[in-house]
């Protein structure tokens, strides 16, 4: 059984995580802070520290085109739900790189890929005019909706978390 | 007056990435020994700072990815240079711009952002496969360079 966590606030409905994900990437926060800052509330993650930590992930990871800002902020969210800060708990590290690796084959079986550039058609090195086209199309909310859908029903699955 | 003389800079530098290379030595992931070192420099709990960097270890979770000393060290860059104000429109492009500038510095030493390619050769999907690429020193190579790059990109930003 994994150590209690007596951090973890547990009167959260994970059940709304997904919408206040979508709500807050509407703001114009960018796909990782808006996982990051919506889940984060579960573990008492300040807004103003989750949206920092989650900003050089916009854009497929500094607007490189890379890896999905919703799949870093998702791996961002299943490191503070599973993972340790202790070296030897060898159980949750690798719990944690399952849980990720799990979120990863979710993701990209629903949506195709983990690639911001595949997923909204963009290529590499984007100009700020690219990156509000990407904005403008409204792409980003379903991928924001999906990815926050697939980190409900993993955190839901975890016993210890309801 | 220039600081660029002054001797105790360069030793600071080393010291960091000194930490971060002892870190990985110690077990952490590339992510970890980053943001284990560099969050609690710039207001993350350290605990926070272990957990928030341990699903990004083997190119986030093990698939290959973007390499997790990239990756912590943007999460690094966010929070010395990001903002949580979505008006602020001057530090988000800033943060980008010294993301770029690491990517950039990055790549020009190591030849890649990408976990598989720096790392071809090993895989992470086994224990006995992580152990061989522990052995082989190239993580540790990785850590230093990253650490050394962030800690320059922080101290011309004046964040550190």
């Amino acid at each position: 059984m994994m150590a209690d966590a007596p951090h973890r606030t547990r009167t959260i409905d994970i059940s709304s995580l997904s919408k206040i994900a979508v709500e807050k990437s509407r703001q114009g926060f960018s796909c990782s802070e808006a996982i990051l800052v919506a889940f984060g509330t579960l573990f008492d993650l300040p807004d103003d520290l989750a949206i920092k930590i989650a900003s050089g992930f916009r854009g497929g990871i500094g607007l490189l085109g890379e890896t999905c800002g919703v799949v870093t902020g998702g791996a961002l969210v299943l490191g503070l739900a599973f993972g340790t800060p202790d070296l030897k708990d060898t159980f949750s590290r690798e719990h944690t790189y399952l849980q990720v690796g799990e979120f990863g084959e979710r993701f990209k079986s629903r949506l195709g890929s983990l690639s911001c550039r595949e997923l909204c058609g963009m290529r590499e090195n984007y100009t700020p005019e690219e990156a509000k086209a990407v904005r403008d199309s409204g792409r980003h909310y379903q991928i924001v909706k999906t990815g926050a859908e697939i980190l409900e029903a993993i955190l839901k699955n975890e016993h210890d978390f309801l | 007056l220039s600081n660029s003389t002054n001797p105790a800079e360069p030793a600071q530098s080393n010291n960091l990435s000194q930490i971060a290379v002892e870190q990985g030595r110690a077990g952490c992931s590339c992510s970890e020994a980053i943001l284990s070192v560099f969050g609690p420099l710039l207001g993350l709990p350290s605990e926070t700072a272990m957990k928030l960097a341990s699903g990004f270890g083997g190119g986030m979770g093990l698939m290959g990815e973007t390499c997790g000393a990239v990756t912590a060290s943007f999460m690094a860059l966010g929070l010395a240079l990001g903002t949580h104000d979505v008006t602020d429109t001057y530090s988000r492009q800033n943060t980008y711009v010294m993301i770029g500038e690491f990517a950039d510095r990055f790549k020009g030493k190591l030849g890649s952002l990408n976990c598989r390619e720096l790392c071809v050769g090993h895989t992470m999907a086994t224990p006995e496969g992580a152990k061989a690429l522990r052995a082989s020193g190239r993580p540790e190579q990785i850590i230093r360079i990253a650490s050394e790059i962030l800690d320059q990109i922080l101290n011309e930003a004046r964040a550190i």
